[in-house]
């Protein structure tokens, strides 16, 4: 594998890049309630609580968010909270698709008038 | 892990019934205390919004299950091997009917097998009908031994066989030729009489070539085709 396109792996998808600044955001709160609580918030989405999981724990696959259970409580039926992470990988990630960003849009003004 | 001292929820009886029962294995405890979390504090709100609300999220995470479940690998493999085995079954009994028919059930019937239209008569419900009503019949294996069609399905399948294993050509062209291998005697069978002018009893081989080249290749083809796709996820997952 080349230099670029380890690289290029390693860009995040839009709805990665929300959660984990999802995550960033809420601390040592994050677990899906409130991530999920957030980000319809911010962005007003509402995203089903499958498609959340799987996504962070590609995530965590990938080695940039990590997770530990909390403790059970009633008011979620006796279950528990699963609470999530961004490791260093995670940071890195985030901070590479942003300077990817960043650099496609230098240039690039949305208020030229074409005909 | 689960508490034993929990309070009652009263999330909706049916939604939560989905939820922990009929997802069990989709949905797993975390994602359900999350959405009692919520339930629980937009019930203290309003309750019927917070019903409203848990219901959607209901529906949401079975159309998100149900997603999963269309473009996963196994899904695609086992429709095709339905797929295919259901035009395998379709093909004997429609040979074995053909084979020991005395007169066609009606006159268009009898057309369209002088035109060698057998995708037509697959349409026609009286067609099916008289099919059904002959299964007593015996099925004769020798019914379904055509040298032509042997030949026609060994040197195609080798053909996939040869281009499988040199990696020639993409999972999706592979499938192509998969296809043409099975289609192509019978199209060319379509041809070939609607060029010709033939009696009875010659329309009667042409179309078992088209026919019994199809069911010989069918179900080999369809088991080539999923492993070549097969293969072509695990390398692309693999890089």
């Amino acid at each position: 594998m080349t230099k670029k396109e380890s690289k290029k792996e390693k860009y995040l998808g839009e709805f990665e890049q929300v959660a984990l600044l999802a995550l960033i955001r809420l601390g040592d709160q994050a677990y899906g309630a409130k991530i999920r609580q957030l980000i319809h918030e911010q962005i007003d989405r509402d995203v089903a609580i499958g498609a959340l999981y799987s996504t962070l724990e590609r995530l965590e696959k990938k080695g940039m968010v990590t997770s530990k259970l909390g403790e059970p409580t009633a008011e979620r039926g006796g279950r528990a909270k699963r609470f999530f992470v961004v490791t260093a990988s995670g940071l890195q990630g985030l901070k590479r698709t942003r300077e990817m960003m960043d650099n496609m849009w230098q240039g690039v003004s949305l208020f030229t008038v074409t005909n | 892990m689960t508490m034993q001292t929990s309070q009652p929820i009263n999330t909706p009886k049916f939604a939560n019934w989905v939820l922990t029962k009929l997802l069990k294995n989709k949905v797993n405890e975390e994602q359900v205390g999350d959405l009692l979390e919520e339930y629980q504090s937009k019930a203290n709100n309003s309750v019927g919004t917070a019903n409203q609300w848990f219901y959607r999220q209901t529906t949401l995470a079975c159309l998100y299950v149900m997603s999963n479940m269309l473009t996963t690998e196994r899904f695609f493999r086992y429709a095709l091997y339905t797929i295919s085995g259901a035009i395998f079954a379709t093909l004997v009994l429609f040979i074995c009917w053909l084979s020991n028919m005395d007169e066609a059930p009606a006159e268009h019937i009898w057309s369209a097998l002088m035109e060698g239209k057998v995708h037509q008569l697959l349409l026609e419900p009286l067609a099916w009908e008289s099919m059904l009503s002959s299964t007593h019949q015996i099925f004769y294996i020798s019914l379904y031994i055509h040298i032509p069609s042997m030949v026609w399905a060994c040197l195609s399948y080798t053909g996939l066989h040869y281009v499988q294993k040199k990696q020639m050509i993409s999972a999706i062209g592979f499938t192509a030729l998969g296809v043409a291998a099975i289609t192509l005697p019978y199209l060319w069978s379509l041809a070939y009489i609607a060029t010709h002018d033939l009696v009875a009893k010659q329309v009667g081989p042409i179309i078992a070539f088209g026919v019994i080249s199809a069911l010989y290749l069918v179900l080999p083809v369809t088991h080539r085709v999923i492993a070549s796709n097969k293969e072509s996820n695990r390398l692309s997952r693999a890089q």
